[in-house]
């Protein structure tokens, strides 16, 4: 079956089950594929949505391609970051939230954007931001 | 007043996408019934002579010639490939297709792949778009349950984030299970393309429109829009327009037309600075410029590129040097790191916008740019990276004034 031969999906349901792409998950598709674990940690270290580290109980993904940034995530980041006490790409020291960057997400009609939790935010402005925060409390 | 004209996005409000019964009532797979009736070279000739069905994806390459290429070439297995990996900034209009009407792409690909002689395909949808990937496979299977896709498996494949996968190659390597990075063409995909093996790759939206050609008739379709870009094209608003919205029109329709009758003209009361037309990797255009029609090759007279057909709006309050320095930022985080000129360059580039941006640039900001941007464009290996620098060029010739003045003030301040 070529749907067994594609190691994206396979990284993809591993994420899914253990939160990130573990060691444990890396040698065993590699020994079902027959191929070096190496191998497959080099695709795994490519994409920006497979985690090679456990992430946050809560993600949130914010964009900031050109419409949104013209539309203000720059003070929604600010917001985020000062309240959180991190910066972009960082994960608080309770292991509660990740704050990362997601590529353009193709809503650039409601711009700006947030996924929170994979649930797509539209029109998001720096004073929602808190309320977003407390509902992940 | 623009007239929308809804041929790919036929179906748009009329069928729930959830139901292929709902696209079979509306004359759904009878495209595929007529294909499968007609000798594959036939199909492939109709595209490309009558049709000029040219890419959607942004290239404008002449799908017959792709098709033609593949169909030639010799092996034991061939694949077809749909490009739904969207992310070029201020694109939205492959979600738009796909949320509504997943089948007609399905039934381009199934006609694409007797045409060429592929058994196995796949959709490559973007990691963003996960809802779709479900959609999509359930369209699929309830295909494949209806007998409508005999000698023909597809599979979805989700991506996972990485811009750099639309470009084909890479996109090949990502669905090998490789990172995403670009390969050296030739060979082209049609030649030895997944696995070595003759691939077509096509973006979802000319697959899209591959069931109406067949069904209505390429001369039919060759009479719309502009001559030699004939059809339809979808376009996204994005930015400073009152709608950010979408809309299909024919290929004849002027920028202005679809900013000021579909977009509603501006949202405040700042008059239009500069459009970006197809993506963040594409140059600005200014005002004088509203009146080109949309088509591929008078975009690209103008200066342009019609690239995906995102239409992204700024008005007079913004500063290009922001909007530059967001740009650049997105480069520096997409380009792959295959090849030095690009993985360096960008990081250089957005390093120096970032400087102007934040007030520590200089006028020899200015021409290392462009010589760096020049580098890029003439060293880099793949379409990401010899891109990458256009816009920022484009803002320092056309807007050179925003960069100038923060600049000024800067060195002002300095006194």
């Amino acid at each position: 079956m070529t749907e067994n031969k594609i190691l994206l999906t396979r990284l993809h349901k591993a994420q899914e089950r253990d939160g990130y792409v573990t060691q444990a998950a890396i040698d065993e598709i590699a020994g079902q594929l027959g191929v070096p674990a190496a191998e497959v940690y080099q695709t795994v270290s490519f994409y920006s949505m497979l985690y090679l580290k456990p992430q946050g109980k809560h993600l949130i993904q914010i964009c900031e391609s050109a419409p949104c940034h013209i539309a203000g995530a720059q003070a929604v980041i600010a917001a985020m970051e000062s309240q959180l006490g991190i910066r972009m790409g960082e994960t608080t020291g309770d292991s509660h939230i990740t704050l990362q960057y997601i590529q353009c997400c193709g809503q650039c009609q409601d711009a700006p954007v947030l996924v929170v939790d994979g649930e797509l935010m539209k029109c998001v402005e720096a004073g929602q931001v808190a309320e977003i925060l407390e509902r992940l409390k | 007043m623009v007239q929308e004209m809804r041929i790919v996005l036929r179906n748009v409000g009329k069928i729930n996408p959830e139901v292929i019964d709902d696209y079979l009532r509306e004359g759904g797979y009878q495209a595929l019934t007529k294909a499968k009736a007609m000798e594959p070279a036939a199909i492939i000739t109709e595209l490309e002579r009558s049709g000029r069905l040219r890419g959607r994806g942004g290239a404008g390459f002449n799908t017959g010639f792709k098709w033609r290429s593949a169909f030639h070439t010799q092996a034991d297995q061939k694949y077809i490939i749909c490009n739904a990996d969207e992310g070029e900034p201020g694109t939205y209009k492959d979600r738009i297709i796909l949320e509504h009407d997943p089948h007609t792409v399905i039934e381009g690909m199934a006609i694409a792949a007797y045409a060429i002689g592929a058994t196995e395909g796949f959709i490559y949808c973007r990691a963003e778009y996960s809802e779709i990937s479900s959609l999509l496979e359930h369209a699929v299977k309830q295909a494949e349950e209806k007998g409508l896709l005999a000698g023909l498996k597809l599979h979805v494949v989700c991506g996972a984030g990485a811009y750099v996968c639309g470009e084909e190659t890479a996109l090949i390597e990502s669905i090998e299970g490789k990172r995403g990075e670009p390969r050296l063409k030739p060979p082209y995909p049609t030649v030895s393309g997944l696995w070595g093996k003759p691939t077509v790759v096509n973006n979802v939206e000319t697959f899209a429109a591959v069931p109406v050609i067949l069904d209505k008739g390429a001369g039919w379709f060759s009479r719309l829009g502009a001559e030699k870009y004939p059809g339809t094209k979808i376009f996204c608003l994005s930015g400073d327009v009152k709608n950010r919205t979408w809309c299909e029109v024919p290929t004849d329709t002027s920028l202005r037309a679809i900013i000021e009758d579909i977009g509603g003209g501006m949202r405040g009361s700042e008059p239009l600075k500069a459009v970006q037309v197809g993506g963040s990797s594409c140059p600005f255009l200014t005002p004088d410029k509203l009146d080109t029609s949309v088509d591929f090759d008078s975009m690209s007279v103008a200066g342009a590129a019609l690239g995906s057909g995102s239409i992204f709006v700024m008005d007079a309050s913004r500063s290009m040097v922001d909007v530059t320095y967001s740009i650049t930022r997105f480069f520096q985080h997409e380009s792959c790191g295959k090849c030095l000129p690009c993985r360096e360059g960008t990081m250089r580039l957005a390093a120096l916008a970032e400087g102007i941006a934040g007030g520590t640039g200089s006028r020899k900001d200015l021409e290392t740019i462009r010589e760096l941007g020049t580098f890029m464009n003439q060293a880099s290996f793949c379409p990401l990276g010899q891109s990458a620098a256009v816009p920022v060029f484009s803002a320092l010739a056309q807007f050179e004034e925003d960069f100038r003045q923060r600049i000024m003030e800067e060195e002002g301040e300095c006194k």
